[in-house]
């Protein structure tokens, strides 16, 4: 595989020999070849794919059906087509011995008995409820185990695209092999376990907290505080799943899908037409402005009329003429700020 | 993170290794509240002077030896009414804690079958119940839980005496021999067992608010106007917040009475210590959680919904087709001790069961009725009314119509004496009644 970098967004890769194209991780840019890193190491275990390319592009063309009307640009699945690709994202998996002592709160599930009474006029009627409550107990201890497989992210974006898309599931990760990578792009971590430690400090501490629960035989944990040394840390390099795809809008902007492999679950920016919403009200409005002063007009001509039967006839429809432009006049105005509150948190998912 | 040696780590003094069941995993926990069981060890309530009995003495409020004048102050702590509560947990209503842990045993009534605690060597006892001195000592008995709190003695016999004195005098109604049953050697005072409810309710209602209407209508050619209720649909909801609430703990005392005597000051609640007990009776409770919070829910929502309806009555005073909803929440209880004289007196061959209010010394009780003085006052008030309708109506009739006035006003003067009469009977029933 080639190693390749992506100069907009600065994520690296290696991709099948040839086969550069569009950065899966911005779809903004051409992938560019890059050195090889001889300190990178290599994957250990890969989560397999459930989603094929078919399954992908279905659950893509149901993301961007909810996103209704006006959407920018072409994300016609055969659009989508030319541009998807079978991704591998890293995830740390790391294992180390714990020496230290902890404290933390841990919660008891209890059930109390209540009641709710109805008075129907001459006697009561009693219905017992079971409600269950948490009994929260402190609790301090000295902790001596090997953690296993403690999840830690391996990417700076990891709070965004990989937990848009959910987590997955790993107990059907296994050894990798050749035939996993073969026409696929791996994303290389850019959080080695040097940078990583300090992220999988939470997620190692949490793991404590769990066993100290589950050693309290406690069914919830809280406020965990940890002090003590960890020793042997093993960094096991994981790769998720992932499809990814993109599109330009009208202006040309590129916007990126990302789909769990193992889930179908979709994330990505689906912006509206901004001119079409503006032409849209502009429709609008005018029809209804053009309504309201035609049927002011008639209500005026209808006036002298009155006399004569077709006279009544006329000022009604031209006040609900009028009434009926004014309303269409407001109502005008929804699609368009829906549509602009809607990119604004579009932007938010994928900023431009 | 820090960087400690576990090793060197100790937990802190109040925890107490508590079990775990993942390896590599050890465990501190706070320690528990002192073990119920220690705390209700079997204790002398020996004088460590002299050897004879010490027994609690209201009037020092300590433990007291009346033979070489030993005085041992008690150090239990007032908690009054932060004295800790219990939810209605599935666990608590199932399992009740169990013993009584100073030295007693059960005294049963072979008569009325009442349960009394009593310390070892109280073998024989007056039931104050029913006056039988015909009692079986019974193992204590294991079902119950331990009241944690209790209230002490703080009437001495010499107030009691005065106070049940003033009670038995009181009333035109009773029997004027009665003020002379009252001496204090024929009253026990004993810790009997209550249980105290704390809840909030939420109560909706909705009903039919009649609202008056002014209608203008036409007879004869003349505009006359009526006034018409309609009827609308509305409802409305009011919370009510219950704290201590008791409920009597046994079925052997009269409900009735003990909630005359009822008025204990919470704020006095004290933790439990042995030494309060000491010469004084005890009894468990025979009237379980479950059953006590029936009644106690049952006083507290009419209590809820009495603060309903008058609120739906504020609205235009034409209530009908009333209905409520109350949710209770925040529901909890305490078993406490209080203290309370009772004793039971026979006259004219009836017993009676008198109780005071150990912490007050307020006094309620049943009192035999003298019935013929209750008759007197009927027929007195009756006989005005025969009189002015029969001796003066009847003659009247003779002469003029108003004689038939004169019958009615009598009449109506007659149901108003029964009426009369009927309440005085009935709180002469109620005197006289448990």
């Amino acid at each position: 595989m080639t190693p390749a970098t992506c100069d907009r967004c600065g994520a690296d890769h290696l991709v099948p020999d040839g086969e550069l194209g569009t950065c899966p991780t911005c779809g903004r840019a051409e992938l560019q070849a890059a050195e090889a890193d001889p300190e990178a190491g290599q994957p250990e275990l890969v989560v397999p794919f459930v989603l094929d390319d078919a399954a992908a592009l279905k659950a893509i063309a149901a993301h961007v059906r909810e996103g209704g009307w006006f959407l920018s640009g072409d994300t016609s699945p055969a659009t989508l087509r030319k541009t998807l690709r079978r991704c591998w994202w890293p995830q740390w998996l790391v294992d180390a011995d714990l020496d230290g002592v902890f404290s933390l709160e841990v919660g008891f599930d209890y059930q109390v008995k209540s009641n709710k009474e109805r008075f129907d006029g001459s006697s009561w009627q009693t219905v017992e409820e079971i409600d269950t409550r948490i009994r929260w107990e402190p609790r301090v201890g000295r902790i001596r185990r090997r953690l296993h497989n403690v999840e830690t992210p391996a990417l700076r974006d990891h709070e965004g695209w990989a937990k848009r898309v959910g987590p997955t599931e790993r107990s059907t990760a296994r050894p990798h092999a050749d035939a996993d990578l073969h026409g696929a792009v791996v994303r290389l971590p850019d959080l080695p376990p040097a940078s990583a430690w300090a992220e999988a400090l939470p997620a190692l501490t949490d793991a404590a907290g769990a066993l100290a629960r589950s050693g309290a035989s406690a069914e919830h944990k809280r406020d965990i505080t940890l002090a003590g040394r960890w020793n042997d840390q093993h960094w096991t390099w994981l790769l998720l799943p992932i499809w990814t795809a993109s599109y330009a809008d009208h202006t040309g902007q590129r916007w990126l899908f990302v789909v769990n492999g193992q889930t179908g679950a979709v994330t990505g920016a689906r912006p509206k037409k901004v001119a079409l919403l503006w032409l849209v009200w502009g429709s609008l409005a005018a029809s209804g402005f053009a309504a309201s002063v035609f049927g002011a007009l008639l209500t005026l001509v209808s006036i002298p009329l009155l006399t004569v039967a077709v006279g009544a006839v006329l000022m009604i429809v031209g006040i609900f003429l009028f009434v009926l432009g004014l309303l269409v006049g407001v109502f005008a105005c929804i699609p368009l700020f829906g549509g602009l509150s809607w990119n604004k948190a579009q932007r938010a998912i994928q900023p431009p | 993170m820090r960087d400690v040696d576990p090793d060197a780590w100790t937990p802190p003094a109040d925890f107490v290794s508590v079990p775990s069941t993942v390896d590599g995993v050890e465990l501190w926990g706070p320690r528990p509240a002192e073990d119920d069981a220690s705390a209700w060890a079997r204790q002398s309530t020996k004088c460590p002077q002299c050897g004879a009995s010490a027994a609690f003495d209201p009037g020092a409020g300590a433990l007291t030896c009346r033979f070489c004048g030993y005085v041992q102050e008690q150090q239990a702590r007032t908690v009054g009414t932060a004295a800790e509560q219990n939810e209605f947990t599935l666990e608590a209503l199932r399992q009740f804690e169990q013993g009584w842990g100073v030295e007693r045993r059960e005294l049963h009534c072979s008569d009325c079958g009442a349960n009394l605690a009593v310390e070892e060597g109280g073998m024989t006892a007056t039931c104050p119940f029913c006056s039988s001195n015909h009692v079986n000592l019974q193992e204590a008995s294991q079902a119950g839980i331990r009241p944690k709190f209790l209230i002490p003695f703080a009437v001495k016999s010499d107030v009691l005496e005065k106070n049940l004195r003033t009670f038995l005098g009181q009333g035109w109604m009773f029997p004027s021999s009665l003020a002379q049953l009252a001496k204090t050697d024929k009253f026990v005072g004993i810790y009997l067992p209550f249980w105290v409810f704390d809840a909030r309710m939420d109560g909706v209602w909705r009903a039919q608010i009649g609202h008056p209407h002014t209608v203008t209508y036409w007879e004869n050619g003349k505009p006359k106007t009526r006034t018409e209720i309609r009827w609308k649909w509305e409802s409305g909801g009011a919370s009510d917040t219950v704290n201590g609430l008791l409920v009597p703990g046994t079925t052997r005392i009269s409900a009735k009475i003990a909630q005359r005597v009822e008025g204990f000051e919470l704020d006095a609640l004290k933790e439990y210590a042995p030494a309060f007990l000491a010469g004084w009776r005890a009894m468990t409770y025979d009237l379980a959680l479950p059953e006590a919070w029936d009644h106690g829910r049952a006083r507290m929502r009419e209590r809820n919904r009495a603060t309903n309806e008058a609120q739906a009555q504020r609205r235009t005073g034409h209530v009908r087709s009333f209905t409520m909803t109350a949710d209770f929440e925040d529901e909890r209880w305490r078993y406490v001790l209080l203290p309370m004289y009772v004793s039971a007196y026979v006259y004219g061959g009836k017993t009676y069961q008198v109780l005071v209010n150990g912490q007050t010394g307020a006094v309620a009780g049943q009192k035999p009725v003298a019935w013929w003085r209750i008759a007197a006052a009927i027929a007195a008030a009756t006989t005005p009314s025969i009189f002015v309708g029969i001796c003066l109506g009847v003659p009247l009739t003779l002469f003029a119509g108003i004689g038939f006035a004169v019958m009615i006003v009598g009449f109506l003067m007659f149901l108003g004496a029964l009426w009369w009469g009927w309440g005085l009977w009935q709180r002469a029933l109620d005197a006289e009644s448990a």
